[in-house]
């Protein structure tokens, strides 16, 4: 019963009473008011946002005579023939494949490595954990250029190069840092009597680890895993360096699909641009509990 | 305090095992079912006695795809493995660079053009091709990759280089626009002003000549062709000294100024994309662009102007001179790091310049092969054919590709208006010598 | 917990990080003391590369530009991302929806999300955006002229980050316990007064990492700049990396050139992002 239903048995001698049930219910009115107005905001940008997305996928299945002009073309007979190509005509869906595989076992690779890491951080006392960890954010700032001929000469002398196992040590220790500095905030959360209390019942340090601390760490690994795997989809450079015929990703395909300096693969571009937002949109929205999990629970608290 | 809810297990995993079943179902449904190409003219390579991968890096576009791919698709059967991952034209660079500079090759045969080649080959990075060339002339008719091309991808006297296609900036004009106005195709500077000013004033194309400006390597192009039109060069002969300030310089620099009224207010960032679509939509009626990159103005699936684009050759800067063309040449090159036998590299290589190759590309690209190029149905081939007497390639020198960038600012900004003709003439002077200073030469 | 816990689970990671972040971290070091052609040794030079580099004001602009680009937008992305995150904090249904279409231009790799972008700026493509201007008379030219270029380079970083802003912040509102902002609304706070006193301190660790993130990122920035504006040193858009990718990868393959642009990219980051980091130690240090 909430404080909006009416009771028949008052009798009403309060006036303030009932001026403060009337704000209260004000105050809810202006509430679901503010709900839906912000709804109706956020809506609005993230149409803002998915902009360039309806253009690339108006402009693929536009005619290629229709699709460049200015201005712009409105009213056509759509075709897919840019889609046709992307799946048919070149490896896309293997290579999407491929980049999914790599992006699978960065997250667990990067879990497996990074969370005990992190976990160690959070607890260890001693002063080699700061330094290390100020370590680690200054090895972010190496560029990109920095790394990459290294990183092929190491995977050509390791017989590693243009293999899976390559990028996924690639990506993973690229993006430590990152992740050590957003898991060690959620460790330190979770109060030290948790550990006390398992290493009392028996388990040693990594036992209590395992069995106690990782059931209660799902929402900061979640968002952990899933920026982790966006590195997959999302690097190129390292990607380019490392991979030739069969470690192909996602990024790579696609810059090569520019060609040199000609239009003919426009629409394939727009159509791979396409090829990848709506699989992308479809997971989250299908998987939100699982979002929803992951991103409820933790912080990243210092 | 920081409440977690338990992780959604079984849903979520099963969720998960569901997309990637689908889309490895999808894939099995037709996915990349049309990628191979068909193997034209065969393949006459003596076969590797034992398992051997050779590797191509080449970028991907309709002109080097049939040529790679003769190699590629064509070529893999038995113990031969040939690979050509997709690459685009900054990373071939890059991968090139990279596989050169290792121990082991990861490219055993890459393409070249003009102003990386000398680089590599001055580096000892590509295999010198003058012997095998002989040896094998017969077997693959060499000769019959015109001799013009073979002395413009030379280096120091020496091969290098096996050339597959090749191109030269030609006029791109609409027969029906011309008619309207009342205009021949211009053959100068000073005409093609009037004829653009002409369509201009008489029909609702506000910007009706297009040409690539972009100041990161375009507008360097443009200048290099404007200034051999005028009789001059990039570099004093024999020489590493610039010679980009001088009154021919400057003259270059004017006259691309003096187009930019007729041209887009975005003309500076404009490359070939751009005036392909400006040519495509009608939105320009006049264009300078290479010869391997007109294919699709022609067809009609592609622009609704289609039938009424021509070619030419391009105007002269002043009457009398040459014209404003320059000549590009593309090919394969053996890499030195390369762990496979070099002779059946150069029998790769061959077939990927080969006549069945030639035939295969001659609908998008002018091949190397004379007699080829000459049967083939391409209606940029006669205006391309006459330009090319004229048309002169980059300095094969190995601090070219440095110079190009360098001259990429300064010019463009003297173009733009933003500096004079004659201070950006000595800018561009400065950058050059500098650029090649800081190659080591 | 004891040292020898410590490196058994710290131990892989660091290891990782060691053989694949710190060694090339030394090699560039070392090399931009050098003169490194590609695929030799290099010799020493001593500061040669720094000299060449300090003097030369392409570098300089390039270096203005980048640090510049980087606190503008920083700044924008942390302030939009935030205000959306409390708009999204605020949405009952359909928050994971409008997040998973948010991060959309996050999710897709620049090399293909640049180029969408800009087709939207670029008149030769049909762009959109100087149509919408053209109806209330402005006309910007986008790809050709400095200071639009800029904002350009800045709109896409906005574009492509924000929703990562939006992702952390919103994480860390979910977080916050409602007794004190019901409290502070019973003693007659305002929004303002509540988020300036109760909401912006309590995230504070939240703000200082996306903070750090962005700053690092934007003092990175490359793709969006090689693929939006390629003229990028005429233009006045070009940062420290495309410096770097032309003068160590692209032409002259000077590596040790390119290696003092990095090492001097890192010192200005670490410069930056001194307040961060001595938060981060303090934080750990407070075990």
């Amino acid at each position: 019963m909430s404080v909006l239903t009416p009771r028949e048995d008052l009798t009403f001698p309060d006036a303030a009473h009932a001026a403060n049930t009337r704000a209260r219910a004000a105050k809810v009115r202006r509430e679901r008011l503010g709900t839906v107005a912000a709804t109706v905001v956020v809506a609005a940008v993230v149409l803002g946002m998915l902009t360039p997305f309806v253009w690339a996928g108006l402009t693929a299945v536009k005619p290629f005579w229709a699709a460049f002009t200015n201005p712009p073309t409105w009213v056509f007979t759509p075709q897919f023939e840019a889609f046709g190509d992307l799946w048919r005509g070149t490896h896309f869906a293997a290579i999407l494949l491929n980049t999914l595989l790599v992006a699978i076992a960065a997250v667990l690779v990067m879990l497996v490595v990074g969370a005990p890491a992190a976990y160690a951080f959070a607890r260890y006392a001693g002063i080699i954990g700061p330094i290390l960890l100020v370590l680690a954010v200054v090895l972010r700032t190496v560029p990109r250029f920095a790394v990459v001929l290294p990183l092929y000469e190491a995977a050509r002398a390791v017989g590693l190069y243009d293999t899976n196992v390559a990028l996924v040590a690639a990506f993973v220790a690229v993006n430590m840092p990152f992740t050590l500095l957003l898991l060690v905030g959620f460790f330190r959360d979770i109060p030290v009597e948790l550990d006390e209390a398992a290493m009392v019942d028996g388990c040693s340090r990594l036992g209590a680890f395992r069995r106690v601390i990782v059931p209660v760490m799902g929402p900061g690994l979640v968002t952990a895993g899933v920026f982790t795997f966006l590195v997959a989809f999302q690097e190129y450079l390292i990607a380019l360096t490392l991979t030739q015929n069969d470690a192909v990703t996602v990024p790579v395909f696609i810059a090569a699909q520019r060609g040199a300096d000609e239009t003919s693969t426009y629409q394939l571009l727009a159509a791979a641009s396409i090829a990848l937002v709506l699989p992308i949109a479809f997971i989250a929205v299908a998987a939100r509990k699982y979002l929803v999990a992951g991103l409820g629970g933790g912080a990243v608290k210092g | 305090m920081s409440v977690s809810t338990p992780l959604p297990a079984r849903r979520s995993v099963l969720f998960g095992l569901a997309a990637v079943g689908s889309l490895t179902a999808l894939s099995a449904c037709g996915a990349g079912s049309e990628v191979a190409g068909e193997a034209t003219g065969g393949c006459d390579v003596d076969a590797p006695e034992a398992v051997t991968t050779v590797n191509v890096l080449a970028y991907s576009s309709t002109a080097t795809d049939p040529f790679s791919r003769a190699m590629s698709d064509g070529c893999s059967t038995g113990d031969l493995t040939v690979n050509l991952p997709p690459t685009d034209l900054a990373g071939q660079h890059q991968r090139a660079v990279q596989s050169f500079s290792g121990q082991t090759a990861s490219y055993d045969i890459v393409e070249t053009y003009g102003s990386i080649r000398p680089l590599y080959a001055d580096r000892g990075w590509v295999v010198q091709l003058d012997d095998l060339i002989s040896e094998n002339s017969q077997r693959y008719a060499l000769d019959g990759i015109d001799a013009t091309l073979m002395d413009a991808v030379a280096y120091d006297g020496r091969q290098y280089t096996l050339p597959t296609f090749w191109g030269v900036a030609v006029l791109v004009y609409r027969r029906d626009v011309l008619e309207q106005v009342g205009r021949e195709v211009p053959t100068t500077f000073a005409e093609l002003l009037d004829t653009a000013v002409a369509i201009q004033e008489s029909t609702d194309i506000a910007a009706p000549l297009a040409i690539p400006f972009n100041p990161s390597g375009d507008i360097a192009s443009q200048f290099n062709q404007a200034l051999h039109s005028l009789g001059g060069n990039l570099f004093a002969d024999g020489s590493s000294t610039p010679t980009v300030d001088g009154d021919l310089a400057v003259r270059a620099i004017e006259a691309l100024s003096s187009l930019l009224p007729v041209m887009s207010d975005q003309v500076m960032s404009f490359s070939s994309p751009e005036v392909i679509t400006q040519l495509q939509t009608g939105q320009a009626a006049l264009g300078l662009l290479m010869s391997g990159r007109v294919a699709d103005l022609t067809d009609p699936d592609k622009s609704r102007f289609a039938d009424q684009i021509a070619f030419a050759v391009p105007p002269s800067v002043e009457p009398g001179g040459l014209p404003m063309t320059y000549l590009s040449v593309d090919g394969f090159s053996i890499a030195a790091n390369s762990a496979v036998d070099p002779e059946l590299l150069f029998q790769l290589a061959c077939v990927g310049t080969g006549e069945g190759a030639a035939e295969a590309a001659s609908a998008a690209t002018i091949p190397a092969r004379t007699d080829v190029a000459d049967a083939a149905d391409l209606p940029v081939k006669d205006a391309a054919l006459a330009a090319l007497p004229d048309a002169k390639p980059l300095p094969q020198v190995p601090y070219m590709a440095d110079v190009y960038t360098a001259l990429g600012a300064p010019i463009g900004a003297a173009v733009s208006g933003g500096t004079s003709a004659a201070e950006g003439a000595a800018a561009a002077q400065a950058a050059a010598a500098a650029a090649v200073a800081a190659a080591g030469y | 917990m004891r040292r020898k816990d410590f490196l058994t689970l710290a131990g892989p990671a660091v290891l990782l990080m060691a053989a694949l972040l710190l060694v090339p971290l030394v090699t560039t070091v070392v090399w931009s003391f050098q003169n490194v052609p590609v695929g030799q040794p290099g010799t020493f030079t001593g500061l040669a590369n720094y000299a060449e580099l300090l003097r030369s004001s392409r570098f300089l602009n390039a270096g203005a530009f980048t640090v510049g680009y980087a606190i503008v937008a920083t700044v924008l992305k942390v302030a939009l991302g935030y205000a959306l995150a409390l708009l999204l904090a605020r949405v009952r249904r359909g928050r994971t929806v409008l997040l998973g279409f948010l991060l959309a231009s996050y999710i897709v790799p620049s090399v293909v999300g640049a180029l969408d972008f800009s087709w939207l700026f670029n008149d030769v493509f049909g762009g959109v955006v100087n149509r919408g201007l053209g109806l209330v008379g402005v006309q910007v030219n986008w790809l050709v002229d400095t200071w639009p270029a800029r904002t350009l380079v800045v709109l896409h970083a906005l574009w492509h980050e924000v929703p990562f802003v939006v992702l952390v912040l919103l994480a860390g509102l979910q977080t916050l316990p409602e007794e004190p902002m019901e409290a502070a609304s019973l003693d007659g706070a305002n929004w303002w007064q509540k988020q300036r006193y109760l909401v912006v301190p309590a995230l504070f660790p939240v703000f200082s990492f996306v903070l750090l993130i962005s700053l690092m990122d934007g003092l990175k920035v490359f793709d969006s700049i090689r693929i939006m504006t390629p003229a990028a040193e005429q233009l006045g858009t070009e940062s420290l990396m495309t410096y770097v990718y032309q003068v160590a990868l692209g032409d002259s393959l000077r590596l040790g050139m390119g290696s003092a642009v990095n090492v001097l990219t890192m010192v200005v980051t670490v410069l930056l992002l001194i307040p961060f980091l001595r938060s981060t130690w303090k934080g750990a240090r407070a075990l």
